[in-house]
């Protein structure tokens, strides 16, 4: 049982995501464009709006970050914190939760 | 000497602050527009006023390079120019305006004007379509970043800080607003002011 206040806003399948090891989307109800990632078989999913101006990720799997298509700002997926300049903001990370195959994210509304 | 002209009109469903803050936001020409510009170095910004040097590759002709030096001039609201002493030595002025009506919808109005002494009027037929072609790329290339900041603006994402913690605050219907120079980090990869000592 979830508490309360959190909601499930439905993301992608599981199979999807074993398939393709991320998943972009915009998510209407959540306001946020989010990406799931499949890392050591443990899904990680960030707000993939960059800080910056709003830019869009690029994924890069072997380095695990998040590169800024607009201004190739950097961010590693696990910790969400930005290793290509002194920027001290950090991404913002969501709880993932499977359930019947579908991964939804959960956030407290 | 003779003026060289093309004008190009385009609308957009975006604020009059996303399109400026395209126009001015100088650190991604080296990403976005990376196969055309370059390099780039500002010397001197302020809220009216850039001054740089920019490498770029010449459309069509793309084993030219050329170096110019850009001088922007915010000249009113609505208004910018750019003038520039580039390839061969040609100046030219570039006038951009942008004016938002209805609310988050603009048109974007381009007119260059080269301007052409001696043997370099030889060179406008040439010209015409490299014009033509540097800008359609460039503008199908900031397309979609414009789209994507005014939804995100419009979803009441700060620069530098990203969307709203709270739900609730991820709608924002009030004025946009583009503050000149836009802002960078200290360790900019554009290096403003580095060749001023």
């Amino acid at each position: 049982m979830l508490p309360v206040a959190l909601q499930r806003f439905p993301l992608c399948r599981r199979d999807e995501l074993e398939r393709a090891r991320f998943v972009t989307r915009w998510l209407d109800d959540l306001r946020d464009e989010v990406t799931a990632v499949l890392l050591d078989d443990r899904v990680v999913v960030r707000s993939s709006v960059c800080p910056h101006f709003a830019g869009e990720f690029a994924v890069d799997l072997v380095r695990r970050t998040f590169r800024c298509k607009w201004h190739a700002w950097e961010f590693e997926i696990e910790s969400g914190r930005c290793v290509s300049n002194g920027f001290k903001g950090c991404l913002r990370r969501y709880e993932a939760d499977e359930r019947d195959g579908m991964i939804d994210v959960l956030y407290d509304v | 000497m003779k003026a060289l002209r093309r004008e190009f009109v385009r609308q957009v469903p975006v604020s009059a602050a996303v399109g400026w803050w395209n126009q001015w936001d100088h650190e991604h020409t080296l990403v976005v527009h990376g196969e055309s510009w370059l390099d780039g170095h500002l010397l001197h910004e302020d809220e009216r006023t850039c001054i740089a040097f920019v490498t770029i590759r010449v459309p069509i002709f793309s084993f030219l390079t050329s170096t110019a030096m850009n001088v922007n001039l915010k000249y009113d609201a609505d208004t910018m120019y750019t003038i520039n002493l580039g390839l061969f030595g040609i100046p030219s002025i570039t006038k951009i305006t942008i004016r938002e009506d209805p609310p988050d919808h603009i048109t974007h109005h381009t007119t260059y004007t080269f301007f052409l002494r001696g043997w370099r009027r030889l060179l406008a037929p040439l010209l015409s379509p490299m014009i033509a072609r540097w800008n359609a790329r460039v503008w199908q290339e900031d397309l979609p970043l414009k789209l994507r900041r005014q939804k995100m603006l419009r979803h009441g994402f700060r620069d530098f800080a990203g969307l709203p913690e709270k739900l609730a605050d991820r709608r924002y219907d009030g004025p946009l607003e583009c503050r000149l120079p836009i802002r960078r980090l200290p360790d900019s990869p554009i290096e403003t002011g580095r060749l001023l000592g």
